[in-house]
């Protein structure tokens, strides 16, 4: 199971990054789109991943920094400022996302 | 547009990483232009998708931003890019300034910054000398992150300024295939007039300040005031349209000056003999047929390059002139850079009256003329009826007289038509009474201050001739063998008997002929003749796509066509430049 969540965490940094790249080069169309495309994986995963740390205490991370990255890419995306939520994403969540990932 | 020019809050904050980020506040909200992250990172990764000509892009870019952008854009951009940069805000620009260091920017040969309030008004200018039907398509337009949403309106004003520069173009493009043919015959066939021949720049300034030029253009209203006009005979310079001398002359009005534009122009405007008897303000590409009816004064106000080049040579290069489509823009133009600093427009309506289009009940259509009617503000605020073609002159009428604006008063004396902005509205008899007191002799100031050639510069164009009558030897031989050679080349490589890695020396070759003959005073006349050739031989190798061969066999083809079409132009204009002589 471990192995399956490192995969996942591993192919979402990869959309996510994808996604930022589509704010970074001004195609905020595409890339509102494609993080709406991210949103169900991502909250499935964080799901697995909150529920196995309630279980086993491992992997170590904060649910509430978690919780509130995502509610400031919220805030951003209603804010329709597409540099900010790929930087929170791009720097912020991600680099979030692969301490989660190496412990696994 | 001005509004969101104003109330606005510009501050410069440390980002995460330690550069600023530049930040605008404005009613709307509270913009970040640059990451408050990675601003750098950002900039580069911006600049990456950029889609750009990898060799001679021209890119429109709008906002300067803190200048993370567009130097990371540069880095994207070969030395002979060209960088037109559009910062729609002073205030921005004046921050960044201060607050950071862009002289690396400023000093790249290939930048050229315009601020809006400042010198925004040069963009004209620098997008008709960097973009050319030719290279249209290595155009890029890029968006600084954030500027769309700050300064939307100063974007649509950006975006419409290169709109309307491409269709001008476009047309241009059009326009060269079209009369290049009829351009060069005339110009060779004209220069037989160049010794006796004034220029504008001998009568600038000469004609007294006080009194008012008035432009007549044949125009459905010109019926309206044409009578009034006779009283403004002598206490006015009177400039006529080609198309206004048959109603004048109908009229017993004798304008002080007429104007010819076009190389194609019928002569049936000149009918009237005391048509020729008027002094002309002509291009020497104006239809030969016309000035050779003319029978007095022809004055250059614009020249084609090559008579430009031999006026260079003694000294006495023509004055810049503003080009505008119509015969009436020329005029103004004219009176623009005689110094007059009160222009009156009548006959200009730029719009039809009914069906009709011309003073006299005259109705003269276009070509597929329904498909070119549209509707533009009147002088009296309701909708007229009008063509895309009038739109266009009616467009340089009020760049350029925004241009000139506190410089010259233009008034719309049309009583009629199309509104002309930054034009004041004035009827033609309010004109006269307020305007023509001073006694002016037109006729004496042109003879008074312009002169011929003289003996020393008749020898002078004697061996410019000559010269070029050795070039057109030179040319003919030239393209001769290039012709041959490619078709030789061509045969070779359907038959698989030549190898593509030779291509790039005779590609070389070729260049080498081409730019020996572009070096020529001659050529000038020549690519004017062979446009109709040349344009979509040249459309066809710079949009050729397919395989290496496939390509190389479109560039073999197309320089054959341009060289058979070269050596056949200077057949055929040798003997006009003979005649010159």
């Amino acid at each position: 199971m471990m192995e399956e969540l490192k995969q996942a965490v591993q192919m979402l940094s990869e959309s996510i990054q994808k996604t930022t790249e589509l704010f970074y080069t001004q195609k905020e169309a595409e890339g509102y789109q494609a993080f709406g495309v991210l949103l169900e994986p991502m909250a499935t995963l964080l799901d697995r991943l909150f529920r196995l740390q309630a279980e086993t205490g491992k992997p170590e991370f904060e649910q509430e920094e978690i919780a509130r990255l995502l509610g400031e890419a919220m805030n951003a995306m209603e804010a329709r400022d597409g540099v900010l939520l790929a930087d929170i994403l791009q720097y912020d969540f991600l680099d979030q996302l692969e301490q989660i990932g190496a412990q696994l | 547009m001005e509004g969101e020019l104003k109330n606005i809050t510009i501050e410069s904050l440390p980002a995460r990483d330690g550069n600023q980020y530049l930040n605008i506040t404005t009613v709307a909200g509270s913009y970040r232009m640059n990451s408050n992250y990675r601003p750098l990172t950002e900039a580069a990764k911006w600049a990456e998708g950029l889609e750009l000509a990898q060799t001679g892009a021209v890119v429109l870019m709008y906002g300067l931003g803190n200048g993370y952008c567009v130097r990371e854009l540069l880095k994207h951009l070969s030395s002979d890019a060209a960088l037109i940069l559009w910062e729609p805000s002073v205030a921005v620009y004046e921050h960044i300034k201060q607050k950071y260091d862009i002289s690396d920017i400023l000093q790249d040969a290939r930048v050229r910054l315009l601020i809006y309030g400042q010198n925004e008004r040069e963009i004209f200018a620098l997008l008709d000398t960097k973009i050319h039907w030719s290279n249209a398509k290595k155009q890029s337009i890029c968006i600084h992150p954030q500027y769309d949403k700050v300064f939307p309106k100063g974007l649509a004003f950006f975006e419409e300024i290169i709109r309307n520069n491409n269709v001008r173009i476009y047309t241009n493009r059009n326009t060269e295939m079209h009369f290049g043919e009829a351009i060069a015959t005339n110009t060779a066939f004209n220069l037989r007039y160049v010794p006796e021949a004034f220029l504008v720049r001998d009568i600038v300034g000469k004609f007294p300040k006080e009194v008012p030029a008035i432009i007549v253009a044949a125009g459905p209203s010109l019926d309206k005031n044409i009578e009034e006009l006779k009283r403004a005979k002598g206490k006015a310079v009177i400039v006529a349209t080609d198309t206004a001398l048959r109603s004048l002359i109908k009229h017993e009005i004798i304008p002080d000056f007429a104007v010819v534009l076009d190389a194609k122009k019928p002569p049936s405007y000149f009918q009237n003999p005391e048509s020729h008897q008027i002094p002309l303000f002509a291009k020497i590409e104006a239809n030969k047929d016309i000035l050779v009816l003319h029978q007095t004064e022809k004055i250059w106000y614009d020249s084609h390059e090559y008579l430009k080049r031999f006026l260079t040579r003694i000294d006495r290069t023509p004055r810049d002139y503003h080009a505008g489509g119509s015969v009436a823009n020329a005029a103004f133009s004219i009176c623009s850079t005689l110094g007059f600093e009160r222009i009156v427009l009548i006959g200009q309506d730029l719009a039809y009256q009914g069906d009709v289009t011309h003073a006299g009940g005259r109705v003269s259509s276009i070509r597929a003329e329904d498909e070119n009617v549209c509707y533009v503000d009147g002088v009296d605020g309701k909708p007229v009826k009008t063509r895309h073609d009038w739109v266009q002159y009616l467009k340089w009428f009020e760049r350029v007289i925004g241009e000139v604006q506190g410089e010259i008063e233009v008034i719309d004396a049309t009583e009629g038509g199309a509104l002309i902005r930054g034009a004041k509205l004035m009827t033609l008899a309010e004109v006269i009474d307020r305007y023509c007191h001073t006694e002016c002799d037109a006729y004496r100031v042109l003879q008074e201050n312009s002169r011929a050639l003289s003996e020393a510069e008749r020898s002078k164009f004697a061996d410019y001739i000559k010269e070029s009558l050795a070039e057109a030897e030179a040319m003919e031989a030239l393209s001769q063998q290039i012709c041959e050679q490619c078709m030789e080349v061509q045969k070779a490589l359907q038959a698989g008997a030549w190898s593509l890695s030779k291509q790039q020396q005779l590609r070389e070759q070729i260049g080498r002929v081409n730019a020996r003959l572009q070096q020529m005073n001659f050529f000038l006349l020549v690519d004017d003749y062979t446009k109709k050739v040349s344009i979509p031989a040249i459309t066809e190798m710079l949009e050729a796509e397919g395989s290496e061969e496939e390509r190389f066999a479109v560039y073999l083809r197309s320089n054959c066509t341009i060289h058979e079409a070269f050596k056949e132009a200077a057949e055929l204009l040798t003997p006009l430049l003979e005649e010159a002589l």
